[in-house]
């Protein structure tokens, strides 16, 4: 691993999205804290936006002493550095004023023994805004270092000679600009969901335990567009190929970023099934818990080393060793070619098959049931068959990686696929609500599902019925 | 049928079987536990 950072500039792009992605999960666990009134995980959750208030010094001084050694970087402009400087400065001074009525609440609640209800709101209502500046500032920032975003129709039109694209066809940069922003998301959220869970543990609170084994499971869902985006952001980078960008380097993260995805899906399934057996036990499982933790914690160190290696790959001025410079020498091209073979290519695609029989199949009884069809039944009794759903989509995110692999610029360059995407993510979420909504789990036999459940119920069955038919337009269209 | 049909054959079957044996088994071990009717 390599999170000690070798330089300034090194420094800032290790700490400098933590505000802005850890504030949007941390403001869901204060949601959460406001939503059950748990004072524990308020005081915890105000502690943390305090936390990343301080964390804007380390970013400024960073970033201030990064300017020089980006901008010697041909193609970097003035006007950008300059952009980004006065949006950050705005961040800064928000996440600092919100850092301190953070901070002042939390001492005050810790003197008193209750909370103000309007300080509380005071904090939500600045971290809003303060993550509304940061969105702003961590888009004016990576156009700095990452000219690919600006060079999309230039790529496509001005084809190097040996190119088999035909012309206008070069792999969108967009899925590289999606991949620049969605990377951070399971990588950070994961450090959020461990450093909750573990005071969770600690203090054996049960909602804290409960929304950390959530924001593990999101991180697992999020870990599927983040790898198909980078899979994407592969081509738009190497072919037609841009001068600064090395295969081998690719190649390096890739094949990290592979093993990060299957890691941060047994974190996730893990996550999962505990807060599914919660629902019939009324406990967690301390075994179960430590399992959990000890996912966590090596999904988090191949997250570190992933990052590290994708940060190489564009930015030059944090590089303290030369980089790898021979495309052959890792896994993913390996497989690439074994997958591509019908031999290994058919029993994948089967398996494949079967999880989306076992998720669609899951999904209809669920959503049927709230729907109003088989009343007699509790919703209980339904939620007991979500862990097959759940089984389709680990089926589904192996198999679909690794047929991902076998033809990555087709598949990336059909209209069908971010569409497909998009869809699974959705329904992946629809499944946390079926799995976490205490009304839904409450509808006794008889009862008709909450008018907020059939919605669900209506965009998961359109969600998992897109992401079918998504499947089957690719090679189409 | 030649060799690769029947390899193709082998390794979809025994991949099917071991991924649904193993879904099968998960399903089994977690209804145990929630559910008395199961055991």
């Amino acid at each position: 691993m390599h999170v000690i950072p070798e330089s300034w500039a090194h420094l800032h792009i290790l700490v400098s999205l933590f505000p802005l992605i850890g504030l949007l999960f941390v403001l869901g666990f204060y949601a959460t804290a406001l939503v059950t009134n748990n004072d524990g995980l308020k005081r915890v959750c105000l502690l943390v936006i305090a936390g990343l208030g301080v964390l804007s010094i380390p970013i400024y001084i960073s970033g201030m002493a990064s300017i020089m050694p980006v901008s010697e970087r041909q193609g970097v402009s003035e006007g950008l550095i300059n952009s980004h400087y006065n949006w950050s400065l705005y961040a800064l001074i928000a996440s600092i004023l919100t850092a301190v009525a953070a901070g002042y609440e939390w001492m005050r609640s810790g003197n008193l023994g209750r909370f103000s209800a309007n300080a509380l709101h005071l904090v939500l209502g600045a971290s809003l805004i303060t993550l509304l500046l940061m969105i702003l500032s961590g888009e004016s920032g990576w156009l700095i270092n990452h000219q690919e975003l600006g060079v999309a129709t230039k790529g496509a039109i001005n084809l190097p000679s040996g190119s088999d694209i035909p012309e206008g066809q070069g792999t969108p940069q967009a899925w590289s600009h999606w991949h620049i922003i969605l990377n951070h998301f399971p990588s950070i959220g994961l450090v959020v969901a461990l450093g909750f869970f573990i005071v969770a543990l600690v203090r054996d609170n049960t909602v804290m335990k409960r929304s950390a084994l959530v924001l593990f499971t999101i991180c697992g869902i999020l870990g599927v567009p983040t790898y198909v985006t980078g899979a994407s952001s592969m081509w738009a980078l190497t072919d037609p190929p841009l001068p600064y960008i090395s295969q081998a380097a690719i190649n390096a993260h890739r094949d990290m970023a592979l093993w990060t995805l299957f890691a941060l899906a047994a974190t996730g399934v893990a996550a999962w099934i505990e807060l599914w057996r919660f629902r019939y036990l009324g406990r967690f499982s301390q075994r179960a818990m430590y399992v959990v933790l000890a996912f966590g914690v090596i999904t988090l160190g191949l997250i570190a080393e992933t990052g590290h290696r994708g940060g190489q790959i564009n930015h030059p001025e944090i590089r303290t060793e030369p980089l790898p410079t021979d495309p052959a020498a890792y896994l993913s091209p390996g497989i690439e070619t074994a997958i591509n073979n019908v031999q290994w290519f058919v029993p994948w695609q089967t398996i494949h098959f079967f999880g989306y029989c076992l998720i669609f199949g899951t999904v209809a009884a669920v959503v049927l049931r709230v729907f109003g069809f088989w009343k007699s039944m509790p919703f209980s009794a339904i939620h007991r068959i979500l862990p097959l759903g759940v089984m389709g989509v680990v089926m589904n995110v192996f198999s679909g990686m690794l047929m991902l692999l076998a033809d990555t610029f087709r598949y990336v360059n059909s209209n069908a696929f971010p569409p497909k995407m998009a869809f699974i993510v959705i329904g992946g979420c629809a499944v946390l609500y079926f799995s976490l909504s205490e009304r839904l789990w409450n509808t006794k036999a008889g009862e008709e599902a909450p008018m907020a459940a059939k919605w669900v119920a209506g965009i998961t069955l359109l969600a998992w019925a897109g992401v079918i038919m998504g499947g089957r337009l690719i090679p189409y269209v | 049928m030649d060799a690769t049909s029947l390899i193709i054959i082998a390794t979809t079957i025994a991949l099917s079987g071991l991924v649904l044996g193993g879904c099968y088994w998960c399903m089994y071990s977690l209804n145990k536990e929630v559910d008395p009717t199961n055991r």
